[in-house]
């Protein structure tokens, strides 16, 4: 029997077969054409042994303005949307007008789709291409996290309402059941979850069910970004996430600006091992102390005798050499992080603490249009705690909502309107109802005066109800948490997270669940056997996109609950990323 | 392997590379965007970070031959064969029944569910409307947005538009997906109309708007277009105004200030246009009237300006206003440390950056924030303010030997002038 975590690489395997298998359909020699934000995914499936073994010559970074391949056949891959297809499509144009003889193949990544075949039925390219498609897996990036890496899937599914991708989550959905089997429990929570489980249903009738050998997951959730908003749009503190955001990870590497550093977060190199889901004050004295072991080290090898010195070099020094390596680059990492937003992030943190409890409206509101003044800091930062405000609150209050957008207007331009439009759309920005509209829209004098008298305020409700929001900040101890608010400073427990850990703990029962969230449904039995120490494994899998924030609380409930639980995201996501994608 | 335990999963974990593999290139020859090849040839400027896994768990022993089969082939294959063919006789008995069924309309939902898997299918075969219907539903019922838009531009081709529209007013879903297409093939108009019919006007308004921006060369009269036809009724009306205004000002003014914001565009106005006549367009004044900016608004975008022309006084005029008795009031919308820090990274000297400071009636505060910036004279003068003799040795222990606030520390420590408190 395989272990659970070895089975995990099962996914990576198969999509290097799928991969090689269209490879070998294509006749070599032949030069592949990449996508730029295809790349590093791909880099994490096969190696360029594998790519060279099955015929690929020269590797080029696509362009549109440039075609550089002489190769008699040329692949190209990109990622299956229109206007992609529309530029490989027009270099085909281009190649044909100049009577070249190469033969054009178009891998599709992550679908083929019906409007690209007739995008190239339309061009006129039908005869000149042949058309693949690559539905690479679960692309592991740490221990316990895998993801898509389908980054735009937020902005296509939830801000523009395109289907198109579901069955590829549905695919990937449907792949984690041939490799693990059919959980016990399977939990949607979410429009679009069960709009997934639908498609899903569709593979397993269609194409094949799990031969029922294996049952790994006892829990499996399937939840929607949306569901829980606040976690990527406040600021946490822990040592990824702020690497995320300031640098940027791309399908789990980190390079420092500037500098030739770069980690990746399935390193098993030890240091960042040890701090990469810490929380950032953490970090540094974690790190001082490792360098203070490390002289002490060396200066005892500095009253060595020969024989002994030795040894110490043979064995020890590589060792030694190579943590002075990694210190340094997580001394220097963490300096930039401090350098970048050092200075706005014990204020930006207390702003966003009282927006998430509800206080100080009035400095709150202050201090963002203080931000859009200065408009030092970036737009997207800015958009960031104005949705967390209107979040919070269940919606700005019309004259608030009117001012901060004509002020955000003025001062990173009008061309942003559409944003707001977004915002607005997937209920990021809106206005509460203002008291004239609540008594139009209701009749009667009782349900009036409850409407206006008890209006609750659901966001404060849910964080009430599970215990989202710790009260215990007096005695808060970042470098020794107690629980999984320590993300965030203290100020919050993302929903996913206090899900699982209040299901396991059986303080919250499956029935309650489906009362607190609207689009919840629940398939299969709790029974005695489920929680024991062997079915302790758990997978969450996020529709638009998991953060970091949510990875590094699940991996301190690990231990907590004594569970594995094993992570999937369409992507991972930051704030920042989460409001380009509203852009 | 027999156990579960976790000690094993560890060792795995350790001992499989599970990391990526890097194709290699050295950015400082290979410009990001270049088309060069990022590798060429077996050797040429390939180099690995890790090498390539040599002893990688087979899939076999991870799971079933079954599953694997279908994880790498499932859907390229027929759906039914794959599911249904246990041996030859039953793959004879499939191939006959496909045969036979070839001319005939298959059903609604064998339809939708090959096109899920990317088989090929005649939706020319479905010619009734309740079909055509029944495809839609069926569709939309399966949620693949892929297949709910080849359904729909199939009726879009076979339905007179006023049928069409009916059933488009009927399916919300089927709209989004139509849509989403429209917006990426950027047929707006068609999309403008589609949104008019269903009543939608904001979205009609918001999808002209983003179209009419995209234009650099027409985007005044596009805007204006956009103004009277889609946003008469609209809450953001007076955006749309005051983004024309905008254009149309730095038109004449600077036409390189195209794409800059009404705040940048002010700001540029205090650093080149300061002095210019109230009456001229280009005068700041001018602009802050045209698009009812504030006076918060004007003030920052005075200190940047001014500040980039190093012309201190005018920062000083704004901000501090002299009462009659002598006095200094502070007229500032911002936070002093604010202008403070502005005025720093502009490079004002410290004489300016002192009047400030003073301004700051918490002494604790104005020495965090002058040992932030580093502006040691300020530090020395608040603690001696602040007869402070504690903070002062503390601050010259601090201090290199040799340095300049050494010495300045070391001077104020020796005066007499100075009483020290405590």
């Amino acid at each position: 029997m395989a272990t659970f975590m070895s089975k995990v690489d099962a996914f990576r395997q198969i999509s290097a077969r799928q991969l090689t298998n269209i490879l070998d359909s294509i006749p070599s020699p032949k030069d592949l054409v990449i996508d730029a934000n295809l790349i590093k995914p791909l880099e994490r499936i096969v190696g360029i042994a594998v790519l060279r073994a099955h015929g690929i010559d020269k590797i080029y970074k696509f362009d549109a303005s440039a075609f550089l391949s002489k190769s008699s056949q040329v692949v190209f891959m990109i990622p299956s949307d229109l206007i992609s297809a529309k530029h490989v499509i027009d270099q085909i144009n281009a190649q044909i007008q100049l009577e070249s003889r190469s033969a054009f193949n178009l891998i599709l990544v992550p679908r083929k789709l019906d409007s690209i075949m007739k995008l190239i039925e339309e061009e006129g390219v039908y005869e000149y291409v042949q058309v693949y498609s690559l539905s690479y897996g679960l692309i592991r990036l740490d221990k316990f996290l895998l993801s898509l890496e389908l980054p735009k899937i937020f902005q296509t599914v939830f801000v523009q309402n395109n289907l198109s991708l579901l069955p590829v989550i549905a695919r990937s959905l449907w792949s984690t059941q041939l490799v693990f089997g059919t959980p016990t429990i399977t939990i949607h929570l979410g429009r679009i979850a069960k709009k997934v489980d639908q498609i899903v249903h569709e593979f397993l009738e269609n194409l094949g069910r799990p031969d029922g050998k294996s049952q790994d997951i006892s829990y499996c959730i399937i939840l929607d970004r949306d569901i829980d908003y606040a976690s990527p749009l406040l600021t946490s503190g822990t040592y990824t996430s702020l690497l995320d955001e300031v640098f940027g990870i791309k399908s789990g590497t980190i390079t420092v600006p500037d500098t030739k550093i770069s980690f990746s977060l399935c390193s098993q190199e030890e240091t960042f091992s040890q701090i990469k889901y810490r929380h950032f004050c953490d970090v540094s004295s974690h790190l001082s102390s490792k360098a203070k072991r490390l002289q002490e080290e060396y200066a005892k090898s500095q009253n060595m005798g020969l024989q002994e010195m030795k040894a110490y070099i043979s064995q020890n020094l590589g060792n030694v050499r190579s943590m002075k390596q990694s210190l340094g680059h997580h001394v220097t990492a963490c300096e930039a992080v401090s350098q970048k937003i050092g200075a706005r992030f014990v204020k930006q943190h207390e702003i966003e603490q009282n927006i998430i409890a509800g206080r100080d409206k009035r400095e709150t509101t202050q201090y963002i249009e203080n931000q859009i003044a200065l408009a030092e800091e970036d737009k997207l930062i800015v958009l960031r705690l104005i949705c967390l405000l209107s979040l919070a609150q269940e919606g700005l209050n019309a004259e608030e909502a009117k001012s901060l957008k004509m002020q955000f207007l003025q001062a990173y331009g009008y061309q942003y309107l559409t944003v707001f439009h977004n915002l607005e759309q997937i209920g990021l920005f809106t206005e509460q109802p203002s008291l004239m509209n609540v008594m139009a829209a209701e009749s009667g004098i009782a349900n009036r005066l409850t409407h206006v008298v008890a209006r609750k305020n659901a966001f404060q409700t849910l964080c009430q109800r599970l215990g989202l929001i710790p009260s215990f900040m007096e005695n808060l101890d970042l470098k020794n948490p107690t629980d999984m608010s320590y993300v965030f400073s203290g100020g919050y427990i993302p929903i996913a997270c206090q899900l699982v850990n209040l299901i396991w703990k059986k303080e919250l029962s499956l029935d309650d669940l489906t009362k607190i969230f609207p689009h919840c449904t629940v398939k299969g039995k709790e029974n005695q056997n489920l929680v024991t120490p062997m079915r302790n494994k758990i997978m969450v899998y996020f529709i638009g996109g998991v953060t970091y924030a949510e990875i590094a609380a699940f991996q301190f409930l690990e231990t907590l609950l004594n569970v594995q639980i094993l992570v999937i995201g369409t992507s991972v996501i930051n704030g920042n990323t989460l409001m380009d994608q509203c852009i | 392997m027999q156990s579960h335990s976790l000690q094993d999963d560890e060792s795995h974990w350790n001992s499989s590379d599970i990391g990526s593999f890097a194709f290699d290139f050295d950015d400082s020859q290979e410009p990001i965007g270049s088309s060069s090849p990022i590798s060429s040839g077996p050797s040429a400027g390939v180099s690995f970070k890790r090498s390539e896994v040599e002893s990688e768990v087979p899939l076999t022993t991870l799971i079933s031959e079954k599953s694997i089969f279908l994880l790498i082939y499932g859907e390229s294959i027929d759906a039914e064969m794959s599911n249904n063919t246990k041996n030859i006789q039953e793959e004879v008995k499939y191939l006959r029944r496909q045969v036979k069924n070839r001319w005939q309309t298959p059903s609604v939902k064998t339809t939708i569910s090959r096109m899920l898997f990317h088989q090929p299918v005649s939706l020319e075969l479905f010619r009734s409307f309740t079909s055509k219907k029944a495809l839609l539903e069926e569709a939309i019922s399966v949620g693949d947005g892929e297949t709910v838009l080849s359904i729909v531009l199939y009726l879009s081709n076979s339905l007179k538009k006023s049928l069409f529209n009916q059933l488009l007013k009927k399916y919300p879903v089927a709209v989004n997906q139509y849509a989403s297409y429209l917006s990426t093939k950027m047929q707006i108009q068609e999309l403008s109309d589609l949104y008019i019919m269903l009543g939608r006007t904001k979205d009609a308004a918001i999808k002209n708007f983003q179209y009419a921006c995209l234009n650099s060369s027409q985007q005044i009269s596009r805007l204006k277009h956009c103004l009277s036809n889609h946003f008469s009724d609209s809450p953001d009306k007076h955006n749309l105004e005051n983004f024309i205004k905008l254009l149309e000002w730095q038109k004449t003014v600077n036409p390189d200030l195209f794409r800059k914001s009404a705040i940048e565009s002010l700001t540029y106005a205090c650093q080149h246009h300061w002095n210019d006549q109230k009456s001229i367009t280009s005068n700041p004044s001018h602009l802050v009237k045209e698009l009812g900016l504030t006076e918060k608004q004007l003030q920052w975008s005075t200190v940047k300006g001014r500040a980039a022309k190093k012309s201190w006084d005018d920062i000083e005029n704004l901000i501090i206003t002299k009462t009659w008795l002598g006095g200094k009031r502070v007229n500032a919308y911002l936070a002093i440390e604010d202008v403070i820090r502005k005025l720093h990274a502009a490079g004002a000297p410290s004489e300016v950056l002192l009047k400030y400071f003073n301004l700051l009636s918490d002494v604790d505060a104005r020495i965090r924030l002058a040992t932030s910036l580093q502006c040691d004279k300020i530090i020395i003068d608040s603690l001696t303010c602040h007869r402070d003799q504690q903070a002062l040795i503390h601050q010259k222990a601090q201090s290199p030997t040799h340095s300049k606030i050494y010495s300045q520390a070391d001077s104020v420590l020796r005066s007499f002038a100075t009483k020290w408190k405590g």
